[in-house]
């Protein structure tokens, strides 16, 4: 066991231009790593745009980007593609239609999120057993990283109303 | 007595800006009459942006021809005119929801309120016709109806759409993903797409009352 196992740390990657940084989720031998980074993203589902979770799962070789196929090859996840010159592939969870606010959001998401971490993990684990890839951390990790994130990107925020109830006239409110 | 007067409709005339039809909800003994048209607009309220009631007033001399400031201050005394592009109005402004929110919030805060918004419009107007040394047009129960029918028009039900099956998918059309580049940035993301589709959506509302009023 090592440093990070020990107090999980967990490693990470940066992109030029994107803000947060990938988290390492998987390892192969030699040098090749998936990076995962949890973002909202508004997606189109039917005739509706939709609220989204969006884990960006990202491969990389040896801090270069790996063709989709190898990528896919090594890791399992389908539908690999190049993007700023990155090999990239998505994974959505829709969580609410819009039009939709931010409290509506949490209300959301606070249902489903005793499933949620599990869930992704589960997803995530799914291609890799299958090309014999495994986690670079241990699962209850992995899932409380997931956690912490998303608690972070979807806060608990209250609708603003007035309840007075008053009407004013255009010239007293400014 | 007219018909109208009869049988209690309001009479109506739309203002120069369009939209809406305003009601005629007081009369001075010059003849001019005063109309209330209720909507439902985005309001700046310091540095916030709020889903607000907005009563419109104009004002018409006896042959229906728009009166000036002057004339409009001096008959209408408790209403607070102002010269707008086109007209004279006194806008009377109540916030119900800061943005960013959804339709049905903005719904459910108007429902747990609306006995409240409506005895207070109504009682707030007739005070402010008595005031003016002006008359009601209409009997009082009718006015209360009114605001509260055209109230219930500007906010329809709109229900939430939401996912509870917490599984994440792979496989979609990335042509169709827009990410947040910075996540700082979501609810300012999440407050532009609110706002623009419930612009759409009193836009909607506006298309509809002017093709009913055909």
């Amino acid at each position: 066991m090592d440093l990070q196992d020990l107090f999980h740390f967990s490693e990470t990657f940066a992109l030029d231009g994107v803000e947060d940084p990938y988290v390492v989720v998987a390892r192969r031998p030699a040098e090749s790593v998936l990076g995962l980074r949890l973002t909202l993203a508004l997606i189109q589902v039917s005739n509706l745009e939709w609220l989204s979770i969006c884990a960006s799962l990202c491969a990389r070789d040896r801090s270069r980007a790996m063709a989709p196929e190898a990528a896919t090859k090594l890791f399992g996840a389908p539908d690999f593609y190049m993007e700023n010159g990155e090999c990239l592939t998505d994974c959505m969870l829709p969580l609410i239609a819009m039009p939709s606010s931010p409290a509506e959001l949490h209300t959301v998401y606070k249902y489903i999120r005793p499933d949620l971490a599990r869930n992704l993990v589960a997803r995530l684990q799914e291609p890799l057993a299958k090309c014999g890839s495994v986690l670079a951390m241990h699962q209850t990790v992995l899932e409380d990283m997931i956690i912490t994130r998303l608690d972070d990107l979807i806060p608990e925020v209250a609708a603003t109303c007035n309840d007075t109830l008053r009407f004013k006239f255009v010239s007293e409110l400014r | 007595m007219n018909i109208q007067q009869l049988f209690q409709f309001p009479e109506t005339y739309s203002g120069r800006e369009g939209g809406l039809p305003h009601l005629i909800v007081a009369r001075h003994s010059s003849g001019a009459s005063l109309a209330l048209r209720l909507t439902l607009n985005l309001f700046a309220v310091v540095d916030s942006t709020w889903v607000s009631i907005l009563a419109s007033f104009c004002a018409r001399n006896r042959d229906h021809q728009p009166l000036d400031l002057a004339t409009c201050a001096k008959i209408f005394s408790a209403f607070d005119f102002n010269m707008f592009e086109r007209e004279c109005l006194a806008e009377g402004v109540l916030p119900l929801v800061a943005m960013p929110c959804s339709p049905g919030e903005v719904r459910t805060v108007y429902e747990s309120m609306r006995c409240n918004i409506v005895r207070n419009l109504a009682t707030d107007l007739e005070w402010r016709i008595e005031r003016s040394g002006l008359s009601l047009a209409i009997s009082r129960s009718l006015l209360k109806k009114l605001i509260a029918f055209r109230l219930n028009d500007q906010f329809p039900a709109v229900p939430v759409t939401s996912n509870d099956i917490p599984s994440f998918l792979f496989s979609f059309n990335r042509a169709d993903l827009r990410h947040n580049q910075k996540e700082r940035e979501r609810m300012m993301v999440t407050s532009q797409a609110t706002q623009e589709l419930l612009d759409q959506h009193i836009a909607k509302i506006e298309t509809f009352n002017s093709l009913r009023r055909k």
